[in-house]
């Protein structure tokens, strides 16, 4: 099979000469199966050669984090400006300014605080948009129970995709919540090592937030800062953190 | 936000264009919405249709130079319905779709075929975004028909030779993986 295989990237690449080329493609002719494998590879060739495909679908996904997953506040806004809102709204501004104050004027953070106030769980996947959820049933399955905070079961799918990056990701989030740490951190360690993934700046973030939760401050301070000297989404977020613990 | 006529659209997206990107999405998704929200879908649905409906549009402007005989609303309308009959079909939901008055234009045939090799090569390009780094770069390489020495030279390897093994490493791998997902299984 591997030599077939190596003779069809050879073909694929203008490699097969002569004799060997007419044996081949009586051999093709006649077999489906070797037809069907070159359709294959020549696609995905032809998948490597055009990035703009993948280019698009990414700028789209960033499009659509920005319009829609990150303003989920979108309609709601809208409804602000009916004036018979408005005065709910002040009420519950005045009710969140005031929250927030109190919060605030409560300085400096223990870190129980700060990770009250800056950890939240990731939403599954299933309620965003990605090319894995469609990958088989037990990531489908995984964020059944996910989503049902049953992260017990959960982890037991996440952990059946072996590998898989977007699994891994979500295993992480079920051991903070589970409060296995040391095992968070070596799902979330794997994510970051990959470095070619959507999942990176969430798990740098989550990262930092175990230290604080496992108080290792020293730890908890080194990975913010390498999060707000970076351009990550969570940067700002990352120095207000560094502040209150220094 | 700037206005852009059909023609302009088509070159923006071409080119992937930010700006024109932003002022479709801006101008015409909110209409795709109602329709999918119209018709059984949810709002994650429409964007999901939106957005595959814009990968198919892109590839038909590189393949065929696309070019309009109607307003890009009711072409990037038209295509979205037909994706959507097309999913509603695959949920066996299509008898609740409810027609619409909404102005469509007559698509080609590829519509379908376009969006099916769409999703193929993502699938294809996700694996080999999982592939090791210098996978990736040695098939970046080969693709780009950079010869085996100056790969060779690029990636400090010591003979063209372990270049063409280490290829054929990594597009087996890639290949392989590409089999093993389902989603390419499901889409043959």
């Amino acid at each position: 099979m591997d030599k077939l295989n190596q003779q069809i990237e050879d073909f694929l690449d203008g490699n097969l000469l002569g004799e060997e080329l007419d044996l081949f493609l009586k051999q093709k002719e006649q077999e489906q199966d070797i037809a069907n494998e070159i359709d294959l590879r020549l696609e995905v060739n032809q998948s490597l050669k055009d990035k703009g495909l993948f280019q698009l679908r990414e700028l789209l996904d960033k499009q659509r984090n920005d319009f829609f997953i990150k303003d989920p506040f979108h309609n709601f806004r809208k409804d602000l400006l009916k004036t018979w809102h408005l005065a709910a709204a002040s009420f519950s501004l005045i009710l969140v300014v005031g929250g927030l104050w109190y919060i605030l004027s409560n300085k400096p953070y223990s870190t129980e605080k700060l990770v009250t106030k800056y950890y939240k769980p990731a939403h599954p996947i299933g309620e965003i948009r990605s090319v894995e959820i469609r990958s088989g049933d037990a990531l489908a399955e995984a964020f059944n129970h996910y989503k049902k905070n049953d992260f017990n079961n959960a982890l037991k799918y996440f952990n059946s995709l072996d590998n898989q990056i977007t699994a891994k990701f979500y295993s992480g989030v079920c051991y903070i919540e589970l409060e296995k740490f040391d095992q968070a951190i070596e799902s979330f360690t794997f994510v970051i090592n990959d470095k070619d993934n959507l999942f990176v700046e969430q798990a740098d973030w989550y990262l930092g937030l175990i230290y604080l939760m496992n108080n290792q401050r020293q730890m908890a301070i080194s990975q913010f800062e390498i999060i707000s000297n970076g351009d990550s989404y969570y940067a700002s977020q990352a120095e207000e953190i560094i502040k209150y613990l220094n | 936000m700037q206005e852009y006529k059909a023609e302009e659209i088509l070159d923006g997206l071409r080119n992937r264009d930010t700006n024109v990107l932003d002022f479709i999405y801006k101008s015409f998704f909110q209409q795709i919405k109602i329709f999918i929200n119209q018709n059984s879908g949810t709002d994650e649905d429409a964007q999901d249709i939106y957005q595959d409906a814009i990968l198919v549009i892109y590839q038909k402007i590189k393949n065929d130079n696309l070019t309009l005989n109607c307003s890009f609303i009711t072409y990037l309308y038209s295509v979205c319905r037909l994706l959507w009959l097309k999913q509603l079909e695959k949920r066996k939901k299509s008898q609740e779709y409810v027609e619409n008055s909404e102005k469509l234009v007559e698509l080609d045939d590829d519509i379908l075929k376009l969006y099916n090799s769409n999703e193929r090569y993502i699938i294809y390009q996700v694996h080999f975004k999982k592939l090791s780094q210098n996978c990736q770069k040695i098939l970046e390489l080969y693709m780009a028909r950079i010869q085996l020495k100056e790969i060779a030279n690029i990636l400090g390897y010591k003979s063209d030779q372990y270049v063409k093994k280490r290829k054929h490493q990594c597009k087996e791998k890639l290949v392989n993986s590409i089999k093993n997902d389902p989603r390419y299984k499901e889409l043959l």
